[in-house]
């Protein structure tokens, strides 16, 4: 009986682990597979059957690519741009959050709903009348079109509010009972317990603004203002062979940063969605 | 007091949404202001300052090209572009690479809209019809003379003039499709290149049949392909009403894509992917596993480089009758622009110079498009050098025609597509699929 129950167990956790062997693999696979045609010789992409390890590694692929374009500037605005965007949203979100979640006020449902209606509502629907103000601003030719319209992170407010709320309201008038003010209770109690929820809102934030594309796109007429998407997706040619190779290539300097990150934050991440599973 | 300065901050980060967001009351709907002219409202705006602009004499003028092209393409136009600044001493072009052909056309309209309108702007040449429907594409026939219009070869101008002759863009790169062969596995089942689809299958179930090839040829998914077959099958794209596809209407439609899902069947066509096809399709033919390959000649440097075998290069297979259609990019000049005469010097130029067109012709690949080009020096070299390339430019002139491109839009090309896949992937009833295909159109036009 022991036996077979103890074996029913082992067989359950092959099992088990079989299934998050193949999830891993089906999610890792692409990033394997695009590190691997960043490696290989145009003619080695080509051949079929396809080769998973490179015959010889090309990495003057990684130099193609980046001697392509101005890589660094483009760096340099994708960072400018992200940390920028990152910084105006936590400064604006946390405070909204937690006013969402522990005050009631005239009006907080109907705000809450412009929250999730501006949640909803994709770039492509605004982008006309976001150009048309940013050229009456005389911006066009600058940064700020590529921040300005991110400086509120609606699932950052929708993710901490839904974590400020299983925070016990208890805590929070103890703290007023030590006289503690709103901005306060905000960075010294709110956000200290809810630092998980946070680093996930801020990492979401960084893998979306990172990876922007279309609005930068549209935005950027000039080589300066331009981030590392718009500039990799340059490397495809319109009209000549594409060299997936260099692109790939390309596309490992996009997912690198992303990569460190996720390497900084990921115990807060996993401890933020299993905190949200118990509740 | 805190608490309202809470609900302030929550407030005016809601309203910030709101706007950046598109649910406000206060930003206009983005399709009535686009649908506004674009082209009347960058007018309103532009007129006096152009006006002013040409007064200002003798300052440097700078032209903004906006482009398409990347890597070495890019390259060669950037290389175009500094010899003309060098030459030009009022005049400073900045080419600047902006996407693909339909990203261009999003940031154009965008910044016409907003005062910012480019000089100058590379159109695919399935793009032009929604520009000249925009109206923000200037007549060329006021800049070209007659010997100029006269030395423009017709097929690469026939389908970009106006309702009412206007002449909308001028070509940069242009191309046809042309058929590839593989002449010594031809050569060694002693069989010719074919010259009809009929031979085409003739020859590829030779082929097959031997166990020389896996395919008689390949084919991108493309809609060049698509469009082509009618003509082929004596059909007109368009009615001469515009308000139904004429090639429906008198069945060659149907007749042309018949015959092509009937060669996927047996085998002698391979269809290529959505994504990525021509590299396939090309490295299929490359690798022997297709003995044909039908795609745009400026595949022919890197076919030269890579086949290891003896390639030709053939006009593509005729149907009822020969004919071709055009492929490439072209290039207009911006009814916004503030500095015409001087956009118009720099595509003139182009047109016209030895290091414009002719050497970016010659560097790519892509079809000399004025007689004179042809005539060049250095397009001359180039076809003593890879004889195969001069047979594209012999092409168009014995066939090359577009039928209707200019009416062409965005929404039809996806309905086009649609149909292709429907009859060449999934292998469905081509006269359902034409009769579908034919009723969205006729919804599209009306």
């Amino acid at each position: 009986m022991k036996g077979s129950y103890q074996t029913r167990i082992k067989i359950q956790g092959i099992i088990s682990s079989l299934i998050k062997v193949f999830i891993v693999f089906v999610f890792v696979f692409p990033f394997l597979w695009m590190l691997s045609i960043s490696l290989q010789s145009e003619t080695e992409i080509n051949s079929f059957p396809a080769t998973l390890i490179p015959a010889v590694p090309q990495f003057s692929n990684y130099l193609t690519a980046w001697r392509a374009a101005p890589f660094l500037k483009y760096l340099r605005n994708s960072v400018v741009v992200t940390g920028a965007i990152i910084v105006f949203q936590v400064i604006i979100m946390v405070p909204a959050a937690y006013a969402f979640a522990k005050h009631d006020f005239k009006g907080k449902k109907l705000l809450f709903g412009m929250v999730l209606i501006g949640f909803m509502t994709p770039l492509q629907v605004t982008f006309i009348p976001l150009y048309y103000m940013f050229a009456d601003w005389g911006l066009l030719k600058t940064l700020w079109p590529q921040i300005l319209p991110f400086l509120a992170d609606t699932f950052g407010i929708f993710l901490l509010r839904q974590y400020f709320m299983q925070i016990p309201d208890e805590l929070i008038e103890a703290a007023r009972l030590d006289n503690a003010g709103e901005m306060k209770i905000i960075f010294k109690l709110m956000m200290p317990m809810a630092k998980a929820a946070l680093s996930t809102a801020v990492l979401f934030s960084f893998v979306s603004n990172w990876n922007s594309y279309f609005w930068p796109m549209v935005i950027s007429s000039v080589d300066d203002i331009r981030p590392l998407t718009v500039g990799i997706a340059a490397l495809k040619d319109t009209e000549g062979m594409t060299m997936w190779n260099v692109i790939f290539a390309g596309n490992m300097f996009l997912i690198g940063p992303i990569l460190i990150v996720y390497l900084f934050c990921s115990k807060y991440i996993i401890k933020a969605f299993a905190y949200n599973g118990v509740k | 007091m805190k608490k309202r300065s809470l609900v302030s901050l929550a407030l005016a980060m809601a309203l910030t949404l709101t706007a950046c967001g598109g649910g406000g009351q206060s930003a206009p709907a983005p399709e009535s202001k686009a649908e506004q002219t674009t082209a009347a409202a960058a007018e309103s705006k532009t007129e006096t300052q152009a006006e002013a602009k040409t007064e200002s004499n003798g300052e440097k003028v700078t032209i903004e090209f906006w482009h398409a092209w990347s890597g070495s393409n890019a390259e060669r136009l950037d290389k175009a572009v500094e010899i003309f600044n060098s030459t030009h001493d009022n005049i400073e072009v900045v080419a600047t690479n902006q996407g693909d052909y339909w990203a261009i056309y999003t940031k154009a309209l965008a910044a016409i809209g907003a005062g910012e309108s480019p000089d100058v702007c590379m159109i695919g040449t399935d793009g032009v019809g929604p520009y000249a429907e925009e109206g923000v594409l200037e007549d060329l026939t006021q800049y070209l003379t007659k010997e100029e219009l006269d030395d423009l070869v017709p097929a690469f101008t026939d389908t970009y003039w106006g309702d009412n002759g206007e002449l909308w863009v001028l070509s940069w790169g242009r191309s046809c499709p042309v058929l590839f062969a593989n002449e010594d596995m031809l050569a060694e089942a002693g069989l010719k290149v074919p010259t009809t689809w009929a031979e085409v299958d003739e020859v590829s179930q030779k082929l097959i049949s031997e166990g020389k090839t896996s395919y008689g040829f390949s084919m991108p998914y493309d809609s060049w392909y698509f469009l082509m077959i009618v003509p082929q099958m004596g059909g007109k794209l368009f009615n001469d009403d515009l308000t139904a596809l004429g090639c429906v209407e008198d069945g060659t439609l149907a007749k042309g894509l018949q015959l092509y899902q009937d060669m996927v069947k047996n085998q002698t066509m391979y269809f290529g992917p959505t994504q990525n096809s021509n590299d396939s399709c090309r490295s299929l033919f490359l690798d022997g596993q297709s003995a044909m390959f039908l795609t745009s000649c400026s595949n022919v440097k890197t076919v030269d480089e890579n086949a290891s075998f003896k390639y030709s290069v053939n006009p593509v297979p005729a149907g009822d009758r020969k004919a071709v259609n055009t492929g490439g990019c072209t290039f207009g000049l911006m009814s916004a622009s503030e500095h015409k005469q001087e956009a118009w010097e720099f595509m003139q130029w182009y047109m016209t110079a030895e290091e414009g067109a002719a050497t970016i012709a010659s560097q790519t690949g892509y079809i000399p498009w004025t007689k004179s080009m042809s005539e060049t020096q250095v397009v001359k070299d180039f076809w003593a050098n890879v004889p195969e390339a001069q047979n594209s430019y012999k092409q168009i002139l014995d066939c090359g025609e577009d039928s209707g491109r200019t009416k062409v839009t965005g929404d039809f090309l996806t309905e086009f597509m649609s149909t292709f896949e429907a009859i060449l992937y999934d292998l469905g009833d081509v006269n359902a699929a034409v009769e579908e295909l034919d009723r969205e159109v006729k919804a599209s036009l009306e």
